[in-house]
């Protein structure tokens, strides 16, 4: 069974009843493979010219199992949604590896992974969807990467659009519900891929959902390019974004703040999914939140009528999210703010 | 008094029952909906309205252009319009370079950007560089219905709102009739045709000149305040804009009049609901403020009203407007911002700011003042600068400050350091360009790399030299760079958790190639702790964690002072030591089977194990003169027991602790020589070397029939891949590997202490006992130093015996030699009963030597231990062990469990 006609539709719905459960980490259960270069390359680039080892994107060609039993993982603990694993898979990231030209295979093949679990362990009660994560690119474009000329980008909108239009189109065909910009750093950036998207929609004539989360990234309170939480929602609420949220950098616990604003003033779908708390090289996630803490934390946000779709970023795995699907089973979730009264 | 910043409009009948907010927005949000004031567009940063600007656009000169956006928003603007129309100008380029440079002025990218051209390619070429929510201005009807809807559907793509102008296929309208005609129609194509939220139009119904002189255009205001009602009244939620100072174009040149214009224009126009204007935001008057005649002639223009003494309106402007000629009115005050009066703290204040507007004369002003009592340039970098960027990094910290803020300051930095550099290179001796090298880089497997280059830019500004290596660069690379270009520092950024592994790596080849350069380690993931365990312990130079890129420069700066370098290196070594001892202390670390932990010992080179010993057996020296022993004194632990934190000799120029420290130093010396020439303390030594093997995990020493048996104590916790779980029994030789020697030892140089401590007691002297301990602690320590050198030369012969003056004490007491001689007690070999065994086997009572029953050894001054010498013998921290490796090592000692346990209970969880 497949969720592809109508999943905004169908989305909507189940968010009226319940909180939906988005996966955990993908880096950090990759992590625990302990795979090597060669398992990277697999038999595609085993003569690549270069190291591919850190590439995780790439895992979708040369490791599928991998994905598949992560997909997997997250499902069994209860993710409503997966996210594909294609955080680094466009062009621009993935030129860093010499590999620019397998960014689109890639996306269509992570895309079929995810879409594969999904199906397979869809039911009419608890449908499952896959949402084709578009990452912010290791460049920005609106940082100066030049001391003497504040002029300088490294990247331009154009190009960010063409990596996002590939991606895209990558992720639509492997048979993604939905589409998810995620740990947005430079709202840009993220302009760019929802330019790309709309651009896509008015070509097929079929829009999919599209969720955009921020990242807060320090204790300002604003993101790595300097926007607080609100001038970030203004700058993306012309898409009319089916969800809006914050994930990754800081933790549920610091996050608290940013998301309590944004909640107030999001009139669409709000989602959230922290890391595991703080960064912690000590210990075996990377990150300090056991399962337990995480989840109690975002109960919270639950409780407050904050959030409508939760998960986990870095250093949670399926333990945080069958911790998180159970304690907020039972939370009525937040009652969405209608865009125009 | 009504000033026009408070007028509201919300007496307007509106249509729709709530009004929908026109959300735009810079680095902060901008909402304007019916409850808003009237919202100032900064217009001078439009080359078609300010040949100003204009002028310095077509010179290149942005730096001064910025300036003029941010006097703008200083003095009150909430969005600036950008305009860059201008024939002589490669109009798309100027727009895209203006714009990337005020994203990087926080106190300008805040607000909101208004787009401003009449060509459609400099708008999308604009709306490409702001992350914010921007205004387009403008979109119209003048090329037709499709071209208008067309635009629309971009502006979306951009997520932009528009203004939309008031002109179609037949013209621009300047009647009011034809105002509402236009925008009706745009209105009802862009909410009908193209889905556009009605809130993001903004409609500008043309603002055109008055008291021109031709009747047709003296209802113009009029009909603008009129059409601008209409269309709130007619048009649910769409905003009105206008470009004022067009309404005045006839008194060009009599600024005074063209205010009192805009200002009464205006307060007609918000009356009626006018939502935003492009204005001089620094030159908006009070109308209340206006002198009446003015005023009131200034109204009949504004609104066409016929004079009582039905004279020409127009006329009586013109007449009164040349007795208002330059006299400045009502123009707001520029707002002042708040300097510091004293120059090196409006340094800190230009710094935390990010403006540069008074740089160089304080600098110039701060140089001067330093000059004429002697100083040097150098020390305004090293004083109000430095300190203001640490004021930088503390108020990031505390997020009070944001990245693109500090990004800034560090710009400021690097204009001032530019100033002050050749001054500073006039005052150096030699020529020294830069601060240091430091080779960066993202390590292999990680393409992350902004933080890294925020490290790099800041660290430039600094002066220092950066060779940055880019991201994914493997170690080879890295070390090869930092030995070719004889780096100074090496820096190491990652984000991703792999990254660390590969730091510790790096860290590792970095050990292996020889380098010895300070290694610095960044990124969101790594941490102090992790440095201190995972990737100090791989690399002899210092590694110190860098928590953010604010803090490079000072930790670089440190790093590679000629004067603080030693003392911040021991500060980094001791501290992590810590770190690295409360780890092992604590619960939780992953232990792995004793029979593991065994099979991954350390396997040295036997081919590499030093040739048999030219003496062998017990040796004793009863006395050695204390003047031989003087040179091989370690200061360092001295100062360190009177609570003088730092390092000798360091420490004596310490700027809190010198003067303490020289007082001390100088009664050390004093009393130094007495107890030298008057022998107030004795050394002696027992020792040997002995033919030893290994067998499991002890080391047995054996001589004609009898042994001395040292059971000893593996690493058992889960160590990196590739690193073995070390035992000191690792370094000898098991029985049938070969022959093998291992030396013992006790000494010291307590003896006779209580003598002479008896007199000082007499005089109530409690001062000088506690030297002559100290003293004497520190003569053992020589003399362990002394005796290990005697032994490496003479004795067993491994090491080059060196004359007097050319032995290298600093060398010996740093440790840099071949061989060990851990001390029962040592982190290595915790358990301390063995001592018994040992000064039995060496029958140290024969120089007085003993040990209580709680192994505690008299005199207090007095060290036994082991000589260890195969060339990769080293110190390590045993840590925690398990219950397994405690039944072992009782079973080896031959005690009961229960007593094994509590000799080990710190080794245990």
């Amino acid at each position: 069974m497949t969720m592809q006609n109508n999943p905004a539709e169908l989305l909507s719905a189940l968010l009226k009843k319940r909180i939906l459960i988005l996966d955990g980490a993908m880096g950090t259960m990759i992590q625990r493979y302990r795979l090597d270069e060669n398992d990277f390359r697999g038999k595609h680039f085993a003569d690549h010219h270069r190291d591919i080892k850190g590439n995780n994107d790439i895992l979708s060609l040369t490791c599928p199992d991998v994905i598949e039993e992560i997909h997997r993982a997250y499902l069994d603990a209860g993710a409503d949604i997966i996210e594909t694993n294609t955080f680094g898979a466009t062009t621009i990231a993935q030129s860093d590896y010499g590999l620019a030209d397998a960014a689109r295979k890639i996306n269509v093949e992570a895309a079929r992974i995810a879409r594969r679990c999904a199906d397979a362990l869809s039911t009419p009660d608890k449908p499952r969807f896959v949402a084709g994560s578009l990452g912010p690119t290791n460049r920005t474009a609106s940082i100066s990467p030049d001391v003497s000329d504040p002029a300088a980008r490294n990247i331009t909108f154009d190009e960010l659009v063409a990596a996002y239009r590939e991606a895209i189109e990558g992720l639509a065909e492997g048979g993604a519900d939905m589409l998810l910009i995620e740990t947005v750093f430079d709202t840009l950036n993220a302009k760019a891929a929802l330019f790309a998207a709309e651009a896509f929609f008015d070509d097929v004539g079929r829009r999919l959902p599209v969720m955009v989360s921020g990242t807060i990234t320090d204790a300002s309170g604003r993101t790595l390019s300097g926007q607080t939480p609100e001038a970030f929602w203004n700058s993306v609420r012309p898409y009319a974004p089916f969800a809006v949220g914050l994930n990754c950098a800081l933790g549920a616990e610091l996050m608290r703040p940013y998301i309590e604003a944004l909640a107030q003033i999001a009139d669409t779908f709000v989602l959230c999914y922290p890391n595991a708390g703080l960064p912690n090289p000590m210990s075996d996630t990377g990150y300090d939140e056991t399962p337990e803490t995480t989840a109690r934390l975002v109960r919270e946000f639950a409780k407050q009528g904050w959030v409508n779709i939760l998960g986990g970023c870095c250093g949670t795995t399926p333990e945080h999210i069958k911790a998180i699907t159970e304690t907020v089973k039972n939370i009525k979730p937040r009652a969405r703010k209608e865009a125009n009264p | 008094m009504e000033s026009l910043s408070n007028i509201k409009n919300n007496h307007l009948k509106m249509t729709a029952s709530l009004s929908r907010p026109l959300r735009l927005s810079g680095l902060e949000p901008l909402n304007i909906d019916d409850d808003s004031l009237f919202v100032n567009v900064g217009e001078r940063t439009n080359v078609t309205g300010s040949k100003a600007f204009a002028r310095l656009i077509l010179a290149g000169d942005f730096a001064a252009a910025v300036e003029v956006a941010r006097n703008q928003v200083e003095n009150g603007a909430q969005i600036i319009d950008v305009n860059m129309d201008e024939a002589m100008l490669d109009s798309v380029a100027a727009m895209t370079r203006f714009l990337n440079i005020i994203a990087t002025e926080p106190d300008i990218a805040r607000v909101p950007v208004m787009i401003d051209s009449s060509r459609w390619d400099v708008i999308e070429a604009g709306l490409k560089c702001v992350q914010g929510r921007a205004l387009v201005n403008s979109l119209s009807l003048k090329e037709g219905e499709k071209e208008f809807l067309r635009r629309a559907r971009i502006v979306r793509r951009y997520g932009a709102a528009t203004v939309v102008m008031a002109f179609d296929e037949q013209g621009q309208a300047d009647s009011f009739e034809r105002r509402i005609a236009i925008c009706q129609r745009a209105y009802d194509l862009l909410t009908q045709k193209e889905g556009f939220a009605p809130e993001d139009i903004v409609f500008d119904p043309n603002v055109f000149a008055i008291a021109t002189g031709i009747d047709e255009h003296a209802s113009y205001a009029l009909d603008f305040i009129r059409a601008t009602r209409w269309i709130r009244e007619h048009l649910p939620h769409a905003k009105v804009s206008g470009g004022i100072s067009n309404v005045s174009f006839s008194f060009r040149g009599n600024d005074t009049v063209r205010e009192a214009i805009h200002t009464v224009f205006l307060y007609h126009a918000i009356r009626n609901g006018l939502t935003m204007g492009i204005v001089n935001a620094g030159q908006l008057g009070d109308y209340d403020a206006l002198p009446t005649d003015l005023r009131d002639a200034v109204e009949d223009a504004v609104l066409n009203r016929a004079r009582t003494d039905e004279k020409n309106t127009t006329e009586v402007l013109i007449e009164i407007a040349e007795r208002y000629r330059n006299q400045h009115t009502a123009g707001a005050q520029a707002k002042k911002e708040t300097w510091p009066e004293i120059a090196e703290e409006r340094l800190i204040f230009a710094l935390l700011n990010g403006n540069v507007s008074r740089l160089n004369t304080d600098l110039e002003e701060i140089r001067q003042t330093i000059g004429n009592r002697g100083g040097k340039a150098i020390e305004i970098i090293e004083g109000p600068l430095m300190r203001g960027m640490d004021i930088v990094g503390d108020r990031f910290g505390e997020g009070k400050m944001f990245l693109p803020q500090v990004v800034k300051s560090a710009r400021v930095m690097k204009e001032a350091v530019a100033y002050l550099v050749p001054f500073i290179e006039a005052e150096k001796d030699e020529n020294s360009k830069s601060n240091g090298k430091i080779v960066i880089a993202t390590v292999k497997g990680d393409v992350h790399d902004i933080g890294k280059n925020i490290v790099s830019v800041v660290l430039q500004c600094n002066n220092y030299e950066v060779i940055d290596l880019g991201v994914m660069v493997p170690a080879q690379k890295i070390v090869e760079t930092a030995i070719a270009e004889k780096a100074d520092v090496v820096g190491l950024s990652g984000l991703i958790t792999p990254s660390l592994e590969e730091m510790a790596h790096v860290a590792a080849e970095m050990e292996r190639a020889g380098l010895r350069c300070p290694l610095m380690i960044g990124g969101a993931t790594t941490s102090r702790v992790h440095t201190a365990i995972k990737i100090a312990p791989h690399y002899r130079g210092t590694t110190v964690y860098v928590p953010d890129a604010s803090r490079a420069v000072n930790v670089v700066a440190q790093l590679l002072s000629e004067t603080r370098r030693d003392a911040y290196a021991a500060e980094i070594a001791a501290d992590y030591r810590r770190i690295r001892e409360q780890h092992a202390q604590k619960k939780g670390a992953t232990l792995i089977p004793l029979a593991e932990a065994r099979a991954n010992a350390f396997r040295p080179d036997h081919a590499r194990t030093p040739p048999a010993p030219k003496i062998t057996g017990r040796q004793t020296i009863a006395n050695v003169p204390l003047e031989t022993l003087v040179p091989f004194i370690d200061w360092s632990p001295f100062f360190q027991a009177w609570d003088l934190p730092g390092r000798y000799p360091d420490i004596l120029d310490d700027a809190a602790y010198g003067e303490s420290a020289h007082q001390i130093f100088s009664d050390a010396q004093n009393l130094l020589g007495k107890v030298v020439t008057k022998q107030w303390l004795r050394a002696a030594a027992v020792f040997g070397i002995w033919p030893a093997y290994r067998e499991r995990d002890d080391i047995v020493l054996h001589e004609s029939g009898q042994t001395l048996r040292w059971p000893l104590l593996r690493q058992q916790y889960q160590r990196p891949e590739g690193k073995p779980n070390y035992c000191l029994s690792d370094f000898v030789r098991a029985q049938n590997e070969g022959n093998d020697y291992v030396g013992a030892f006790a000494l010291t140089a307590g003896l006779d202490l209580e003598k002479q401590a008896d007199v000082f007691a007499q005089s109530h002297d409690d001062y000088s006992i506690l030297m002559l301990k100290a003293l004497a602690d520190r003569f053992t320590e020589a003399l362990a130093e002394w005796l290990h050198y005697q032994v490496r030369t003479r004795f067993w012969g491994y090491e080059q015996e060196r004359e007097g003056a050319s032995i290298d004490y600093t060398a010996l007491i740093a440790e840099h030699y071949q061989g060990i001689r851990p001390a029962p007690g040592y982190p290595a070999c915790p358990e301390h009963s063995i001592k018994a065994a040992l000064l039995d086997w060496l029958n140290a009572s024969e120089i007085g030597m003993s040990t209580t029953e709680s192994f505690v050894m008299v005199p207090a001054s007095s060290i036994s231990g082991f000589y260890l010498a195969h060339p990769d013998a080293r110190y390590f921290s045993v840590g925690i062990i398990g219950d397994d490796q405690l039944k072992d090592f009782a079973e080896r000692n031959r005690l009961d469990e229960a007593t094994a346990r509590r000799y080990l209970a710190p080794n245990l969880s």
